[in-house]
């Protein structure tokens, strides 16, 4: 039993506190980017998708992540003022995935151009040559305390996140820190890279005037001769 | 990093018994008391992680070998939930 007076007592009072406002900022986030990408769904071909999601960190995971900030992943207990949610940059999540990845850059230019001033903080590759993600929070309006995160990705890239997080880390946030290890990053690595080429051969069959069932016929060949 | 220097990194610490700790993130070895944080490891190159943990430990103490030495509370804590 954690007594009440301890760091995790205090975040939990915050996060209970700040709960309200966060279900504000997700409105407020999903409302402009379903308005900013309407003229872009209007364009899209039969085989073009956008999916948008969106959360609010639980409570238990808002405070797990904001432990793994430090070093060593412990709360300096003498020091409970340095800790609060509020530091946390994605308390509000909203997810733009897209199919195939060529819309990314699009729909980026349209959703950043309106989040200009929102700190950027992309994901790429480990070598950092290939970007798997953009990334950027800030506030939804001023005078707000929260800070919401848009991500932009492929939707097998998302959709690859969702199932790790839901399959191996949402039981128990204590195991995202698995994610960390060198050994399961690796091995992400390795499947957002396949991910990737999939999607991307996906892409330049459609876009070299090839059908549909080209493409994934080819796509299916290629599997076939990895796995071989 | 890039992978090649993430695997290598891998395998150092594999090969010289470190195992992962994942509610802390940190690799530690009990025999030496060498304690690395993910982010120290993440920052240094391989040489660096090599060198370290060449280097003898010839005191009683865990040694921690973060990027900001953690305050004396917090070594304690992670020492305790080692132990």
């Amino acid at each position: 039993m954690i007594p009440d007076g301890s760091i995790d007592g205090r975040l939990r009072r915050e996060y209970f506190e700040l709960l309200p406002e966060m279900g504000r900022a997700k409105h407020h986030v999903e409302a402009r980017v379903l308005n900013l990408l309407l003229p872009i769904r209007d364009t899209l071909q039969p085989y073009e998708r956008i999916v948008i999601k969106h959360r609010l960190k639980e409570c238990e995971s808002a405070i797990d992540s904001l432990r793994r900030r430090e070093e060593g992943g412990t709360f300096n207990r003498k020091q409970p003022q340095r800790y609060s949610l509020r530091d946390l940059p994605d308390l509000v999540g909203i997810r733009i995935m897209l199919f195939p990845p060529n819309l990314i850059e699009r729909v980026n230019a349209s959703v950043r151009a309106h989040f200009e001033d929102w700190r950027t903080d992309p994901i790429y590759e480990s070598d950092g040559t290939i970007l798997f993600a953009y990334k950027y929070d800030g506030y939804c309006q001023q005078g707000h305390r929260i800070r919401t995160e848009v991500q932009v990705m492929s939707l097998l890239t998302g959709l690859f996140s969702e199932v790790e997080h839901d399959a191996l880390y949402k039981p128990d946030p204590r195991y995202k820190g698995v994610a960390k290890s060198l050994k399961m990053q690796a091995s992400s690595w390795f499947v957002l890279n396949a991910l990737r080429q999939f999607e991307n051969t996906f892409e330049n069959l459609i876009t070299s005037g090839g059908t549909i069932k080209n493409a994934i016929e080819e796509m299916a060949d290629e599997i076939v001769e990895k796995l071989e | 990093m890039t992978r090649a220097d993430s695997a290598e990194k891998d395998r150092i610490l594999e090969s010289a018994g470190f195992f992962y700790d994942f509610n802390k993130d940190i690799y530690l070895n009990r025999e030496s008391k060498k304690v690395f944080s993910v982010e120290a490891i993440t920052d240094n190159p391989v040489e660096w992680l090599r060198t370290r943990i060449m280097e003898r430990n010839d005191t009683e103490d865990w040694i921690f070998y973060f990027n900001q030495p953690p305050d004396p509370d917090v070594r304690q804590e992670i020492i305790e939930g080692i132990r």
